[in-house]
């Protein structure tokens, strides 16, 4: 697996890190998508028939198009205030760097790329632990699912194109709950849902 | 090519497809979804004839095998769904989704839980896991209460997170077996075995959060009083073919030198899940968190009795039984729950003593009395426990794990017999004059559930086939 992937995935979940705006996240999200989605296509290369190579680039593209745009309107329509991520999530975030630029210099091997993978994933669960923000979560739930795409690839291109669908459900699903909760309790962060269901 | 495979797969996605496509006509919902799980069901027994008839049934293009006991499951579990439609019917089916949508996620449950049961390939388990978490996290959302969001928002991301989590281990058992297939692998080696262990504990934190149980358990209590009544019992059906999903990713580990390990780790999480949930189910006001903590506590005795079968291939047919057991009655007390919850007052006396009477069967086949179906289940599942722990620790021990075991069985019978007094017992006074089929409807399911109890118990051979 091309060593690069893991990289870009953990450079650009770093920042979703320092990004404080939650409208520009989803073009991150969907410039991840776009860099996954071309190493798979080629990596594939002419292993794929026609039909297949339809279906596999119609998903890849809905899966880097869609949910940045499911997110953009989410974003524009609850409208949530600037988040900034702790010192802490910021050190954590390029020590995530650091380590797959290390982890990179080892020989290839099966586990290697396992553990590439799953290291990239790593900034993105810090974000879903320590922010407020849904569309933050969303986005960074996103991006591990991309992070760990590669791994797809060992498998069948039909497998990959049923991950991206799967995905696209999650997202609508996650669209509809932000929406509703923001509907119901009037408030665009989760602290304030937790505060309103209390009361 | 296995028919009945790809038969019991395709009824519930189509149906699922025309649901979407009736849009919100309340007229057609109601019978698209009884049919859809009326057809699989009759499918799912026609599978079952199948495989009994002929062994095992495999179909390599949707990477699916079937063996009598995976059968059992799938009719077991479309038993649940289709008296969950019924009960549909019966009780208010509307939401935040139209109709349309809510059907067409009902019937994708459906067979996103059958195909989990008969898939035999990793990466393929991983996509219906990941697609099974969307919809049931969508049929949470479903429910009109205020907490829904909230609650179905946190479900989505701590079961999103659990999913790559299993592909992680789908990875791993790539890297260590060489292929994404479920078979057993003894003469892996020291590396490939190590390997294959990590990827076995990764299916445990990656499914048991899914699953919910004990220490992965943190979003269930709050999802029963969110759901609507009617998924609490769909999602009931769908608990069995998760877990048999599980089996399956740790059977490549049977017969490697980690296997007493994984099968050790899994035993020790499921006892000690029994007495921490059963003693928080204990404290709780709300009847749902209540039978909540009690699930979790039931996941609890079915991960021990996995982490058994694991080690013993003989302790498999009671691992199994107890589990099916344990969906139909969760399903039968949640409904009794539900009607309790909100159509009690319409129903006439005799029919809440009949709801009152199906929660009395449910519930104690659910702690396990005679001669109820869970009485032979629960008698198998002990008898397994002290052949596993007095081989490993001496009769003496195994003595008192089964005192212990026992023991337990009171905690959830008393705040049973507690909610029989408090919801239906309690209220049998004032009642409604007059019945409706949507009433009938609703009261069918919770006897139905109950007189499955009864069948079982008379028959327990049907619950134990293999």
């Amino acid at each position: 697996m091309e060593v690069t992937l893991p990289l870009a995935s953990a450079v650009i979940s770093a920042a979703v890190v320092l990004t404080k705006r939650a409208e520009r996240l989803p073009y991150l999200l969907a410039l991840q998508a776009l860099i996954i989605g071309a190493y798979e296509a080629y990596s594939y290369g002419h292993a794929l028939t026609f039909p297949e190579a339809v279906t596999y680039l119609g998903a890849a593209i809905a899966n880097s198009v869609l949910p940045p745009l499911i997110l953009l309107k989410l974003a524009r329509r609850v409208g949530s205030p600037p988040e900034e991520a702790p010192r802490t999530a910021v050190v954590f975030s390029f020590g995530v760097v650091a380590l797959l630029v290390y982890l990179s210099l080892l020989p290839p091997s099966k586990v290697r790329d396992v553990a590439l993978c799953a290291l990239s994933t790593a900034t993105s669960i810090a974000i879903i632990a320590y922010s407020l923000n849904p569309v933050r979560v969303i986005v960074a739930l996103n991006m591990a699912s991309n992070a760990l795409h590669p791994l797809l690839a060992e498998g069948p291109p039909i497998f990959s194109t049923l991950s991206n669908l799967s995905m696209l459900l999650v997202n609508g699903v996650a669209f509809f709950l932000a929406d509703q909760a923001w509907k119901t309790y009037g408030e665009s962060s989760l602290a304030g849902w937790d505060r309103w269901l209390r009361k | 090519m296995a028919q009945e495979i790809a038969f019991t797969l395709a009824a519930p996605l189509l149906s699922s497809l025309i649901a979407l496509a009736a849009g919100r006509s309340e007229r057609l919902h109601v019978p698209i979804v009884i049919a859809g799980t009326g057809i699989t069901l009759l499918l799912s027994a026609a599978l079952l004839l199948a495989c009994v008839r002929h062994g095992v049934l495999s179909e390599s293009s949707l990477m699916a095998e079937c063996r009598v006991a995976d059968a059992v499951v799938i009719v077991a579990s479309n038993f649940i769904a289709f008296l969950a439609a019924i009960y549909n019917f019966g009780l208010n089916p509307f939401g935040r989704f139209s109709l349309g949508k809510y059907g067409s996620l009902f019937l994708l449950l459906v067979f996103c839980f059958n195909y989990m049961v008969l898939v035999r390939n990793a990466l393929a388990l991983f996509l219906l896991v990941e697609a099974l978490i969307g919809v049931s996290v969508a049929l949470v959302a479903h429910s009109p209460r205020s907490d829904a969001p909230e609650v179905a928002f946190r479900y989505l991301v701590v079961t999103t997170l659990s999913a790559f989590i299993v592909l992680a281990g789908a990875a791993l058992l790539s890297a260590s077996t060489g292929s994404y297939s479920l078979d057993q692998h003894p003469h892996l080696g020291g590396d490939g075995e190590r390997l294959l262990a990590l990827a076995c504990i990764l299916f445990i934190i990656g499914l048991g959060a899914d699953i919910g149980f004990f220490p992965f358990h943190g979003w269930v209590p709050d999802t029963f009083p969110a759901s609507t009544p009617i998924v609490n019992v769909l999602v009931c059906a769908e608990h069995a073919p998760l877990f048999v999903g599980l089996y399956m990713l740790l059977l490549p580990v049977r017969g490697t030198s980690y296997s007493d390990t994984i099968s050790l780790t899994l035993a020790t999480l499921g006892l000690a899940a029994i007495p921490i949930s059963y003693t928080l189910a204990f404290r709780q006001r709300d009847p749902f968190r209540r039978i909540g903590y009690y699930a979790i506590g039931e996941y609890g005795s079915i991960v021990l009795a996995l982490g058994i079968s694991i080690a013993d291939p003989a302790c498999t047919p009671a691992w199994r039984a107890y589990m099916l057991n344990s969906s139909l009655m969760k399903a039968g007390i949640l409904a009794c729950l539900g009607l309790a919850a909100n159509t009690w007052e319409a129903l006439p006396r005799r029919w809440r003593e009949l709801v009152s009477l199906s929660f009395i069967i449910c519930s104690l086949s659910s702690v396990g009395i005679p001669p109820l179906s869970g009485f032979h289940v629960k008698l198998r599942y002990l008898l397994s426990v002290y052949t596993f722990a007095a081989e490993r620790a001496g009769a003496w021990a195994a003595l008192l794990l089964l005192a212990f075991l026992l023991s337990m069985t009171f905690i959830p019978l008393y705040f049973l017999v507690a909610l029989l007094h408090e919801l239906f017992l309690g209220r049998l006074e004032n009642p409604g004059e007059k019945v409706s089929l949507r009433e009938i409807a609703a009261v069918t399911t919770c006897v139905a559930l109950a007189a499955a109890a009864v069948v079982l118990g008379l028959w327990p051979g049907l619950i134990f086939l293999e």
